[in-house]
């Protein structure tokens, strides 16, 4: 069998292993064809990739689209649901402590919303986490912007009222542990030890 | 009712016109030939594959220890397309007319 280099080797394995559904026969062709070639197998295995992307791409397209659409459009969500709950505990909590708890119940939003994609895809949260965080600032900047204009300078900017690392850091916190919570819950699910004693 | 008749790439013309003979190919004959990189070329030979264009098959390794490959073929309907898309005509027609 001609053999490869470890990146050849690396990059069609990353390419055909777990091809998406219906691909599997076609994947293994690919990988037919590499195992034969003598030369070029950099670039052959490169376009497999690059195969293997677009098959993935087009199969979960619903699944990024709503992902996106969701994360970008987040901040003003949970706006709608934090400020009127924030609006009523006013009367029963000291004001200081209403800053704090809106800041929470807005991290907690995004744990749920991270929490939710998580336990569809549970192999990818931390990809779900991660651009969760990602996309919730920039849908809030782009609103942000799109109020304020350019009058505020991004050095300025805070988030969870803390400064700009420290609330990226925060955001990522929250939506990390909500996807771990949520491609746990969806996996405990999955093997059934979650079910009611009836129910199995 | 007019309707649109679906033209295939040049790609696609492509690989039709390197599996015109009547040998089965494998997909580095066809890149070779078609000049296609793998990342183009599967893709395409799943589509024609499902317009039942071409056919597929698993040939047996020439060599021992060498993997069984994939090879494909043109069908009836891949012929007829690649007639049809070769031959200068008007990109609609009329359904139901012969």
């Amino acid at each position: 069998m001609a053999r490869g280099t470890l990146f050849d080797r690396w990059l069609i394995d990353l390419a055909t292993t777990n091809p998406p559904l219906g691909r599997e026969e076609w994947a293994r062709a690919m990988r037919a064809e590499f195992e034969t070639l003598e030369r070029g197998r950099t670039g052959w295995a490169l376009g497999c990739l690059s195969a293997l992307l677009g098959w993935r791409l087009r199969s979960n397209l619903g699944f990024l689209l709503a992902f996106v659409a969701v994360a970008l459009c987040l901040d003003r969500l949970s706006l709608l649901i934090v400020f009127p709950l924030v609006i009523r505990l006013h009367f029963w909590l000291p004001h200081s402590e209403l800053g704090p708890l809106t800041y929470a119940m807005s991290g907690a939003t995004l744990a749920i919303a991270s929490g939710a994609f998580a336990a569809v895809r549970p192999r990818h949260w931390p990809a779900i986490g991660i651009g969760m965080t990602f996309f919730n600032q920039v849908g809030s900047l782009v609103w942000f912007f799109f109020v304020f204009g350019k009058t505020v300078s991004i050095r300025r900017l805070h988030i969870m009222d803390a400064p700009i690392d420290v609330g990226i850091g925060a955001c990522l916190g929250y939506s990390l542990i909500g996807a771990l919570i949520g491609q746990s819950l969806a996996r405990a699910f999955r093997r059934g030890s979650l079910k009611s004693p009836a129910s199995a | 009712m007019v309707t649109r008749s679906r033209r295939l790439s040049n790609q696609a013309l492509a690989v039709l016109a390197a599996l015109s003979g009547e040998d089965w190919r494998y997909g580095l004959e066809i890149a070779t030939a078609t000049g296609l990189k793998s990342g183009s070329l599967y893709p395409l030979l799943i589509r024609l594959s499902e317009r039942g264009l071409l056919e597929s098959r698993w040939l047996e390794p020439e060599r021992p220890g060498r993997p069984a490959r994939h090879a494909y073929r043109m069908t009836g309907a891949g012929r007829a397309a690649l007639r049809e898309a070769m031959r200068p005509q008007t990109e609609f027609k009329l359904q139901g007319a012969t």
